[in-house]
């Protein structure tokens, strides 16, 4: 998966829970987990929602590698 | 421009290669089941198997409560365990252990799952000791009558049983998951539930479902070839192939409209 996220270390910056996260955007805490696991990708929306919780912009907490490295 | 001629043209022979490799040996199981079965006949014609099946529809017919009594017991005991493991895991959950919770949920997930396939199993049974109720050699008497009544009985204390254990699996779900909506016992449950999916789980949703008409589909192709051979070669009727046909039907047609709805809203 091209895209790579540093959701968790902004979520515990936070000091939250994924559960507590998901109540923060709207989404439930399974969601919270596959993002941070890298198994789904948010929809813009819920990127923006992320990083306007995490108070960062989308490009801090989301990442696009099309060859695959994470830069 | 040539290079891209080229591997088309590459990619269409490889398709057609794959198309052969399973024609041919569809083609050549169809003519040894074909001939399997005029085997069959051929042999059976004269045979008298009328004692033999009213026989066994009548010694089914009076093991059958037993049966489904024993069936039902070990579906509701599974997820009985899978209900109770979550339970125990939910109520020690500190709130911020993931791994944790993510076992719990696992839990319940099997749980309904186990539920879910057990309901098609007993109404499966259900059926098929209607069926041997009609073609087995009984008396009706007053034995019978209570066989019958106390089979029928067992069934909806099975039914409502089924529910309510459904039903306490969806409100630890709900314990969870907070943000999740809807009563089992709702007529409006699947709506709210898939209303208070987020877009994940309703991808999920949607890709599950979408997988199961592709299989459904592939399902009614096989179950049409058996009704039609069934008929030619052992008199199945009509019946078979009208509920195979209905339930293909209202399958596709239901995608179809979908898509033409939710195409032309854009």
């Amino acid at each position: 998966m091209p895209l790579y996220n540093k959701l968790k270390d902004f979520r515990t910056k936070l000091g939250v829970n994924q559960q507590q996260m998901g109540a923060l955007v709207g989404t439930s805490r399974q969601t919270i987990s596959q993002i941070e696991r890298g198994d789904y990708s948010p929809s813009v929306t819920l990127a923006l929602k992320i990083a306007k919780v995490c108070g960062v912009s989308v490009e801090d907490i989301f990442e696009y590698s099309e060859d695959g490295t994470n830069e | 421009m040539n290079e891209n001629k080229n591997k088309t043209k590459k990619k269409n022979s490889s398709a057609a290669a794959k198309l052969i490799k399973v024609l041919v040996p569809s083609i050549l199981i169809g003519a040894v089941l074909g001939f399997l079965i005029g085997y069959y006949q051929e042999m059976v014609a004269d045979v008298d198997m009328t004692a033999f099946w009213d026989s066994f529809n009548t010694a089914s017919y009076y093991a059958m409560p037993a049966v489904y009594a024993v069936v039902f017991i070990a579906i509701i005991a599974l997820c009985l365990h899978f209900i109770s493991k979550a339970k125990k895991i939910i109520a020690n959950w500190d709130g911020e252990d993931e791994d944790t919770i993510d076992k719990a949920e696992k839990s319940l997930s099997i749980s309904l799952s186990i539920g879910s396939i057990g309901n098609l199993v007993t109404y499966f049974m259900f059926g098929l000791w209607a069926y041997f109720m009609s073609n087995a050699a009984i008396e009706w008497d007053a034995k019978t009558l209570v066989i019958s009544l106390a089979f029928l009985l067992l069934f909806l204390v099975s039914l409502i049983v089924s529910v309510l254990i459904q039903r306490t699996a969806v409100e630890l779900t709900k314990k969870v998951n907070p943000e999740k909506k809807g009563d089992l016992l709702d007529f409006k449950f699947a709506k709210e539930w898939e209303n208070s999916c987020d877009e994940a789980e309703k991808l999920t949703i949607y890709k599950s479902g979408y997988l199961a008409y592709k299989v459904t589909n592939y399902v009614c192709i096989g179950l049409w070839l058996i009704c039609v051979l069934g008929e030619m070669s052992f008199g199945f009727g009509i019946t078979p192939l009208l509920f195979v046909t209905a339930i293909w039907l209202s399958l596709t047609l239901t995608y179809l409209i979908t898509a033409y709805k939710l195409e032309n809203k854009r």
